[in-house]
């Protein structure tokens, strides 16, 4: 998953303890393997290298691509599993090499689900486009890691991948986990704010670290499938808390996209958040 | 602004329970890890040897090990004597077929021919979640060498289980002697009596050993550790297959000892390890350890492992290992036959000043549902005084783990 992961389990049992983290590990690889972007023997790969041709996908994968295409619907075409080739124009390094908007459109005809043949089966991309279950992936590892757990054992855990959480149960003294969330000027050593999490998602968006800057403007790394460009006013950080790890991603993703608009998307939909 | 958040909790939750290819992973209760190893010195000893071990895990509280070790050792081995043209008589086994006997012409060098069969057995329980004591116990049986063991140690971990404290004791009980059956007289000439030099019965000694630690995580990628150990040996501490010879001025043979050494030792070490892992998650462990007895003997050892995983769960981990110690203070290359004969005097070349440096790699890779792992690894020794100046050594060891349900 590229990021430290760890569990907490409220037990006294090494066994179970060794059992869970376990399973845990199993599964989480087992996703990371199956939907990485950077593997060569996975799905994934097959699909971004089809040039063209139609290719059949398992159960568990097509799941995950209607899913993204409700996700695609529901945030008006900004939420997009086809954008990564945008990256080919975007390095965000935090310096100010911003691309000639010339080669940003050259990019945009490879770009955009509604270009995508999915029926359900079998998936057919043009030559040249490709697909990226990155923003999904390690909030849905979260989440059947829970799933999992759940059905082995009904002791209380938290699991974090990388910033992206779920609490199974309180803490073994009945007391909810305490979570931090991360001032993204500051990661690791500042943090804004402090989060009781019993049962449910948290998941954060935003890396304050990946950004350009040139002539006094911010760019930032979130990018907007539909013109190209970074979202402008994107906020630096969304935390949102929600049923599960996955709703709680897509929720801050999708706030990130709505740029200046992003509290308002926050409000309108009833949850717990954080906008920096 | 609408609310799409019903929406998206139906996709959501519609994804979820739709669910995976859910992975199989059981509880491992059983571990084994089998090895082969092979030490061979340039034109010395060959040491063959095959460990097997078992890991069982009992309930939530209880750890159980076994372990077996066969070795074999075949080869010649310095006795200490200088290099001599003309060979004098040595005491050879009277029954027990091989064993011990001197390289014809060669009273310098010792054949070994013997095997050896090691059982080790340990229990860990743990009476909380911070708190775990291990009862180890360990049988060793050669035809010249027995050796009993036992140990008690204690882990105590902080509640936050950054720290852990450890305290143990170990006692031991050897008994040794030549294949033959007994011990021969301290610096007696071995061509005393017609070449029947006097010989006692065997050999024991016996040891007791403390040690205290503490090990600390300083932080997601770092581990720390520091052990000190005292330790003492008592009895019988003279190896039984060791001679010094007496020379003249030219250094020309006159006559062969027996070596003798003190009958007590009171040993002291302290150690300290790192273990960290970088940025690209190669891990490094460096170690550090200082050893000083009361026999003058003081040794510095400098380990270091780099360790690279790769894809598809296999591993390289080269290392390097760097060591120094004095000479004791009775070794001698050979004694002056016109002196008297001291108390103590051993021309073993294991008790000489030494240097040697050791350079190695491991290789892992997953194989047959465990984990397979290779160890090649070049022994490079001299020493400043013994007769034998250098030794050289190649180690190879594979080795196979596997989990079973």
């Amino acid at each position: 998953m590229a990021s430290p992961c760890e569990i907490l389990l409220a037990t006294d049992s090494r066994s179970l303890a060794q059992e869970i983290l376990l399973l845990s590990y199993t599964e989480a690889k087992r996703i990371e393997q199956k939907f990485s972007r950077y593997r060569t023997d996975n799905c994934i790969y097959q699909i971004n290298h089809s040039n063209g041709t139609p290719v059949p996908v398992d159960e568990e994968t097509a799941n995950l691509l209607d899913f993204a295409q409700q996700c695609y619907q529901l945030s008006e075409h900004k939420f997009d599993i086809t954008s990564g080739v945008l990256r080919e124009v975007w390095k965000f390094d935090g310096s100010d090499n911003i691309p000639e908007p010339a080669a940003v459109a050259s990019i945009l005809p490879r770009v955009g689900w509604d270009k995508v043949k999915w029926q359900r089966p079998v998936i057919t991309l043009h030559p040249g486009m490709e697909i990226d279950l990155g923003g999904i992936g390690k909030e849905y590892a979260v989440d059947q890691t829970a799933r999992l757990i759940f059905a082995k054992s009904k002791t209380g855990a938290l699991i974090n991948y990388g910033g992206d959480l779920f609490a199974l149960g309180p803490q073994q003294n009945g007391e909810p986990w305490g979570v931090g969330v991360d001032d993204p000027e500051a990661t690791g050593a500042n943090q804004v704010g402090a989060v009781n999490l019993s049962k449910g998602g948290l998941a954060t968006s935003g890396d304050a670290r990946r950004y350009l800057l040139k002539d006094g403007i911010r760019y930032s790394h979130i990018l907007d499938p539909t013109t190209g460009w970074p979202v402008p006013e994107a906020p630096r950080a969304v935390t949102v808390i929600a049923n599960t790890c996955l709703e709680a991603g897509m929720l801050s993703t999708m706030a990130m996209l709505q740029g200046a608009k992003a509290q308002s998307f926050l409000e309108a939909q009833k949850v717990d958040f954080w906008c920096i | 602004m609408k609310s799409i958040r019903n929406k998206l909790a139906v996709a959501t939750c519609t994804v979820l329970s739709q669910g995976a290819q859910q992975a199989v992973a059981t509880e491992s209760s059983w571990t084994t890890d089998t090895s082969y190893l092979f030490y061979s010195e340039a034109d010395r000893v060959t040491v063959n040897k095959i460990i097997t071990r078992a890991d069982v895990t009992l309930g939530d509280n209880d750890l159980l090990m076994l372990e077996a070790v066969y070795d074999t050792i075949t080869g010649a081995t310095p006795t200490g004597a200088v290099k001599s043209v003309s060979p004098v008589s040595v005491t050879t086994p009277s029954s027990g077929g091989a064993g011990f006997k001197t390289t014809s012409g060669t009273p310098d060098l010792v054949d070994f021919d013997d095997t050896r069969l090691g059982v080790n057995v340990g229990w860990t329980h743990s009476y909380n979640r911070t708190f775990r004591v291990n009862y180890g116990a360990s049988i060793s049986v050669e035809r010249d060498y027995e050796a009993y063991g036992g140990s008690l140690t204690f882990d105590k971990e902080t509640d936050d289980r950054s720290l852990t404290f450890t305290a143990g004791i170990a006692g031991s009980y050897d008994t040794i002697m030549q294949s033959s059956g007994g011990t021969p007289e301290p610096l007696g000439e071995i061509s005393a009596n017609e070449g029947k030099p006097k010989f006692f019965e065997a050999g024991n000694k016996r040891g007791y050993e403390g040690i205290l630690g503490v090990s600390r995580i300083i932080n997601r990628r770092t581990v720390a550790q520091l052990n000190y150990t005292i330790g003492s040996q008592k009895g019988y501490l003279t190896d039984p297959y060791k001679l010094i010879s007496s020379t003249d001025a030219n250094g020309i043979e006159v006559e062969r000892y027996f070596e003798s050494r003190p009958d007590n030792r009171q040993r002291q070490t302290l150690y300290g390890a790192m273990v960290h892992r970088l940025e690209n998650k190669d891990t490094i462990h460096l170690s550090y350890r200082f050893y000083w007895d009361d026999w003058d003997i003081n040794s510095h050892t400098v380990v270091y492992r780099h360790r690279r995983e790769f894809s598809g769960g296999s591993f390289l981990e080269p290392h390097l290992r760097i060591y120094t110690q004095t000479a004791a203070a009775f070794f001698r290359h050979s004694l002056e036959y016109d002196q008297s004969v001291p108390e103590y005097a051993s021309a073993d070349y294991r008790l000489d000043e030494m240097s040697s440096v050791t350079l190695g790699a491991k290789y892992g890779l997953p194989a047959w549902g465990g984990t397979l792992r290779f160890r090649l690894e070049y022994l490079y020794q001299t020493f400043a005084e013994a007769e034998y100046d250098t030794n050289k050594a190649v180690i190879f060891q594979a080795s196979f783990k596997k989990a079973f349900d």
